[in-house]
């Protein structure tokens, strides 16, 4: 059995009166995992890449997504949207993705086949070429 | 406008034949609003509560960003839909047993609710960055 660590540390010295700082951290026993970047196949959720296919994993898994891309800053072209329903509401498009600006990453349990419905983990990017740091451990 | 500061560590031995370690820090400097808070909730799946108005915070732009962290404290497993999710479909719903957490960049659209798996009460923290 692995031992996986994660830890986020949050920090602002500005926001608040008080200096904010804060730093947690999960110890998960994982058998299955690891991380790799993956190119994205489009720029739509039709076809879009799988990261991780539901069946695979239940709830407790644990998934990191980081988009290695430059901030843009002044287009949406840096962007990733990760599906975790292998669909965009059409009625408030990418709002039902996690989107992930250039530079941005996002930790957060996923629960694979422990839905009402599996449905595996896509993502696809704002423009051509996208690659996404995935990682997933259980 | 503050600098706000999020730093991932993942460290793993003894899953793949190498150690892995990663280190990723995110600097924004444009935010203006957030904090951190603890709120205790009742609320079961048949009558979820809202953790976060969409309306009172600002969608992300080109240039700002919204950043979500939640951590269960306990004790029950909290469920949140934070992605559009209306209805009773678990499909886009995340999931924090007691004492896990998450933070990702949040779109701010629709609101986030939260519900227990079993009945009680549960303490949630959560901080809103944007």
């Amino acid at each position: 059995m692995a031992t996986v660590t994660n830890t986020i540390t949050l920090t602002s010295n500005d926001l608040t009166s008080d200096a904010i700082s804060l730093s947690i951290s999960n110890i998960l026993s994982a058998t299955k995992g690891g991380i790799s970047r993956i190119p994205l196949a489009t720029t739509a959720i039709a076809g879009a890449t799988v990261l991780a296919p539901a069946a695979q994993y239940t709830e407790g898994a644990k998934i990191w997504l980081y988009n290695p891309a430059a901030r843009d800053g002044s287009t949406a072209n840096d962007r990733i949207y990760v599906s975790l329903s292998e669909a965009v509401d059409p009625t408030t498009g990418t709002f039902t993705t996690i989107m992930l600006k250039g530079g941005e990453w996002a930790l957060l349990p996923w629960m694979g086949t422990t839905k009402d419905t599996d449905k595996n983990l896509e993502a696809y990017g704002s423009s051509g070429a996208m690659v996404i740091e995935f990682g997933i451990f259980q | 406008m503050a600098t706000l500061n999020l730093t991932s560590t993942i460290a793993a031995s003894g899953l793949t034949t190498d150690e892995l370690s990663s280190t990723v820090l995110l600097t924004n400097a444009s935010i203006t609003t957030g904090g951190i808070q603890r709120v205790s909730t009742t609320a079961v799946k048949a009558s979820k509560a809202v953790l976060l108005d969409a309306s009172t915070f600002p969608n992300p732009t080109n240039t700002t960003s919204v950043y979500l962290y939640v951590k269960n404290i306990g004790p029950n497993t909290i469920r949140l839909s934070v992605l559009n999710e209306t209805g009773s479909n678990e499909e886009s719903e995340i999931s924090l047993t007691a004492g896990t957490w998450m933070m990702f960049p949040w779109a701010a659209a629709t609101d986030v609710t939260m519900y227990q798996t079993a009945a009680g009460t549960s303490v949630v923290e959560y901080g809103v960055f944007g």
